[in-house]
């Protein structure tokens, strides 16, 4: 892989880290002031304090990561570049796609909505279908393993599963 | 000194229970087949298992998760032998010389020196690791506050820089990651919530193994589906080389390969992948056999696979006295000890004079089952390493699913496990190291209650950090850290663009 | 076709006979698999101590075993969660203590003491210990020390808004001078704070600082409490409401340990653990042990336990609001302001 792309997602990465350690100064200025205020807290134990030197820290190195990244050639305008394109639709970009897709079907609609065991089979039937792997073992393989987790979490440790 | 080994001798006699050596069995038979799947090792196998062990006494759960931490350490070499892939990044380095092995008929005998090898290196880990227990037990009940806080600050500067030697800014801004998730939560001296988006979920902070299982779990579904190949297994060969005569030959270069495992296990987070790497080099450089290595030779097994294993006894060591953890690995089985409501720290041995012990004991046990399961297991693991990743997959999915979800019975943890895995992608990709993330998380809590408390006991003067020796021996550790890497570079300008 | 209708047959028969005893030894028979017993805070405290005898009481007569595991965090309130979370059938209890009474008004969890019933087996009184090299003999002493030096005496407890550091407050409002009050993790850290002289003094049980007296490390300069200890050693030391008569006012404010189920919990199944509870109480042996742990037996259970807890909670409530502590004032949660608050 050409690195220059790279080097440009690494500043990218760094813009969103300082965006981070500002937020974290923000809010912990924000629910420090008024324990400060009332008298409750000095300015060394609020509960900002670790938070403000850290996300300082964060801003400070991630800049230097920026700077570095900077300097060897990776700029923003890689970001519209054929070597990004090309990474944006390779297999392993794909593959990140699909197996985020399925888990947050799994995670935020089917397992709120079904019983844990028939959002188990589902999702394992669709995780397999989208890898082209659909046979009948898999079909077996998925009934089994949600009725052996169901029996295991639901009966044995008893957790109360959706 | 010696009582101390009369305890184990006791505890040892406990772990005989059946039940005891069934669990401990079943661990390690897990642990070396996960070891052998590729895309899964010790660190996403502790925590997957922690849920399980949630619900049966402390001493069983210690049990298992360390015989899993073994067997996984062995188990990585049998797929680096057979089919030229590693099994966990531990056997990386095996498969140089153990797959050249392989084609040379010779299987058989390679995973034989890997399990006699892992067995000794255990056992050496444990040898040290007890030795030390005591001495550094004693020394840390001298802690108080600006020592725990300089002491939590020296894992994560060490940790950052050896996690990410090419560059170890990123090292340390993964630490500060750490730090910044762990900060998530009601905090210890005021109680108030902080970062928690006004989601009460949130108020007892982000749940430990749950954001492990989505950190590591998810970027190895990943790269195990893309980096799908035809996996050709090696036939096994004879067993025929005279092992016993084998170790007493080599009594010399195991014990320096042992030596080596340890001493990178016990330093904060740099785990075994790293220790192999460094006794395979070493190998190279002193053993007489250093320069057929490549070309498959036993050493090149041996090196690894003693270094690997002794790491576990140096990572558990810190993580018990200190509280804080060796490698990855080990930092999972801390959280896990801790929701069993043990704190590994200076204060282990006062609270819970037992376990320190029973590790140890444990780890002895572990040491000879590597042999007896290892044993039974190679013949099978040819087939079962013909698994399909898809099946394995989908089965690792649902795994983190419902193991995130059973620590608190929320689905909320499922979300944020969901999220954690696509942090651990990007860090992936990025080059990001996530062993400081865990270390961070996990020594934040203890890092800002101690800054803070220090300060207030001080009155707002920093001067409390720096006025006690310990201090400032810490402080002595924490500057080389980060001098260190700084100096390397001045040195050797080009290092930083070579190392991967 | 009728060799599959009766491979099914065989399996639908196979399914009623699972559910009827799932029905008939799940409601009818309690317990039938082993409980588990979450203690909310870190092994080796006293409420983990008391819950480990509990159980070892309690597993011969329910003839079941009760696993008792600890989940400290978030002040307690991860392990009410998570038993709050599970199936309130009895097999998972929460080991908790007073601390519980104080999870409203900090905001650790919703569900406070009416949320739950309560079996309340013992409790250790309060003290203020310093180190046994400690220039401070008597609490006055220490008061004096704190007078001229406002703010600089230290003194640890086991976290901030709990009981000990509640119990030091009202010992400075009512001498009227200003300590600094040093949060740590639990009363042990805060006892070896004190112990390593990180501290001056700290505020805990005497039933986890009497080793340390014992062993001549730690002296004990006040009870915290307005009742004496039974032990004879203790006699001489004085009690917080003797030394100041209008701190009176703030009790009954004791520490009590035991466990609790949610209250939605069926009712028989409530009435079996308490019949159990009853017999440990009586039991002995646990006298033995609680004159050892230097606890007093308390034994409360049903509505009695609760009436005390819910009543508690308020008077904590308010105390901590007024000591300027609480995170939530205890007007918003409908509680009624006790006759003594101003």
């Amino acid at each position: 892989m050409e690195k220059k792309g790279w080097y440009s997602c690494q500043i990218l990465f760094s813009f969103f880290l300082i965006l981070v350690g500002l937020y974290v100064i923000f809010n912990s200025v924000r629910y420090s002031m008024p324990l400060i205020k009332a008298g409750d807290a000095t300015y060394v134990d609020a509960p900002g304090f670790s938070p403000v030197v850290c996300g300082g820290l964060l801003i400070i190195l991630s800049l230097y990561v920026a700077y570095g990244s900077w300097k060897r050639g990776g700029t923003l305008r890689y970001f519209f570049s054929a070597e990004m394109f090309a990474a944006l639709k390779s297999k392993e970009a794909l593959t990140f796609y699909k197996v985020f897709t399925l888990m947050f079907l799994y995670g935020f609609v089917l397992l709120p909505s079904l019983p844990y065991w028939l959002s188990t089979i589902l999702f394992m039937l669709a995780f397999m279908i989208t890898f082209k792997y659909f046979t009948w073992k898999a079909v077996a393989v998925s009934v089994l393993t949600s009725f052996t987790l169901y029996y295991v979490f639901g009966t044995l440790f008893s957790v109360a599963l959706p | 000194m010696f009582e101390q080994f009369a305890i184990l001798g006791r505890e040892f006699v406990t772990l005989l229970s059946p039940m005891n050596l069934l669990l401990q069995f079943l661990g390690m038979a897990l642990g070396v087949i996960m070891g052998a799947l590729p895309g899964l090792n010790a660190t996403l196998g502790i925590a997957l298992l922690t849920p399980l062990t949630f619900a049966v006494p402390t001493q069983y759960a210690l049990a298992v998760l360390m015989a899993l931490y073994i067997g996984v350490m062995f188990g990585g070499s049998i797929s680096a032998i057979l089919i030229n892939i590693p099994g966990t990044g531990s056997a990386a380095a095996t498969l140089l010389d153990g797959y050249p092995l392989a084609k040379k008929g010779q299987a058989a005998n390679a995973i034989m020196v890997s399990r006699w090898t892992s067995a000794v290196g255990n056992f050496w880990g444990l040898l040290f690791f007890l030795l030390c227990a005591p001495i550094l037990s004693a020394l840390a009940l001298n802690f108080s506050s600006p020592e725990y806080f300089w002491l939590g600050i020296m894992g994560i500067a060490v940790c950052g820089s050896f996690a990410s030697p090419d560059m170890p800014v990123r090292g340390w801004i993964s630490g500060l990651i750490g730090l910044l998730i762990a900060f998530i939560g009601i905090e210890d001296i005021h109680a108030v919530a902080r970062f928690t988006f006004g989601r009460p979920e949130l108020f007892t902070g982000v749940e430990l193994i749950s954001a492990m299982m989505g950190f590591f779990g998810i970027p190895a579904v990943i790269s195990a589906l893309h980096t799908r190949q035809e996996v050709v297994t090696e036939q096994l060969g004879k067993q025929d080389l005279p092992i016993w005569k084998y170790l007493k030959d080599e009594f010399y270069h195991i014990f320096r390969w042992s030596a080596i495992g340890v001493w990178i296990g016990a330093l904060p987070g740099v785990g075994e992948n790293v220790a192999s790497f460094l006794a395979y080099a070493d190998a190279k450089k002193n053993h007489p056999d250093g320069p057929k290595m490549g070309t498959g030779v036993y050493a090149g097994v041996a090196a690894p696979e003693t270094a690997n294993n002794s790491a576990i006894g140096g990572a558990a060591l810190p993580m018990l006295t200190l509280g804080i953890p060796g490698s990855p690995p080990a930092a999972v089985l801390m959280g896990a000890l801790m929701l069993h409501g043990l704190r590994p720290g200076p204060l282990l041995p006062v609270e819970n004079p037992e376990v320190i012990p029973q590790i140890g004991a444990t780890i002895f046990v572990g040491t000879i089952l590597t042999l007896i399961v290892g044993a039974l297991l190679t013949r099978p693991m040819i087939n079962i390493l013909k698994v399909r990743p898809e099946i394995l997959m989908a089965l690792v999915s649902v795994l983190v699913v419902i193991g995130s979800y059973s620590m608190k019975s929320s689905i909320f943890d499922v979300k944020v496990m969901i999220l954690f895995g696509i942090l651990g992608f990007i860090c992936d990709k990025l080059d990001y190291n996530p062993a400081p993330i865990v270390l961070g998380m996990i020594l934040g809590p203890m890092i800002d209650f101690n800054l803070r408390r220090t300060l207030m006991l001080n009155s707002g003067n920093p001067i409390g950090f720096f006025n006690r020796p310990l201090s400032l021996v810490l402080i002595g550790i924490i500057v080389l850290s980060f001098v260190g890497p700084i100096i390397k570079k001045f040195k050797d300008p080009q290092a930083g663009e070579t190392v991967a | 076709m009728r060799n599959l209708l009766r491979k099914n047959m065989f399996f639908v028969a196979l399914l009623i006979v699972f559910l009827v005893s799932v029905l008939v030894f799940g409601a009818e028979r309690y317990p039938v698999r082993s409980l588990n017993n979450i203690v909310f805070s870190s092994a080796g405290g006293g409420t983990d101590v008391v819950n480990r005898f509990l159980a070892s009481k309690l597993e011969p007569i329910l003839k079941q075993r009760m696993i008792v595991s600890n989940m400290p965090g978030g002040l307690g309130g991860t392990a009410a969660e998570y038993v709050w979370t599970q199936k309130n059938d009895g097999y998972t209890v929460l080991g908790c203590s007073e601390t519980i009474t104080t999870f409203l008004v900090n905001n650790a969890t919703k569900h406070g003491s009416a949320d739950w019933q309560f079996f309340i087996a013992s409790g250790s009184p309060g003290v203020i210990a310093v180190d046994a090299k400690s220039p401070y003999n008597t609490v006055q002493d220490l008061i004096a020390a704190a007078a001229q030096n406002p703010g600089k005496i230290k003194i640890a407890n086991s976290g901030k808004g709990k009981l000990w550091h509640l119990k030091a407050s009202i010992l400075e409002r009512s001498a009227n001078v200003k300590f600094m009050h040093v949060p740590y993790n639990g009363s042990n850290p805060a006892i070896i704070s004190v112990l390593s002289g990180e501290t001056d003094a700290v505020s805990a049980a005497l039933g986890e600082v009497s080793e340390h007296v014992r062993a001549g490390k730690l002296k004990v300069l006040v009870i915290t409490e307005d009742t004496p200890v039974k032990d004879q050693a203790y006699a001489k030391v004085p009690l917080l409401t003797d030394l100041y008569p209008e701190s009176a006012k703030y009790f009954p404010l004791r520490q009590w340990l035991g466990f609790a189920v949610p209250k939605d919990t069926p009712a028989a199944i409530i009435g079996i653990l308490e019949d159990a509870f009853k017999k440990v109480m009586n039991d002995p042996e646990t006298d033995k042990f609680m004159d050892q742990q230097y606890m007093e037996k308390l034994a409360l259970y049903g509505q009695e336990a609760n009436k005390f807890a819910i009543g508690m909670e308020v008077n904590i409530s308010w105390i901590s609001h007024l000591l300027g502590v609480s995170t939530v004032d205890p007007a918003t949660l409908n509680m009624p302001k006790p006759a003594w608050v101003e």
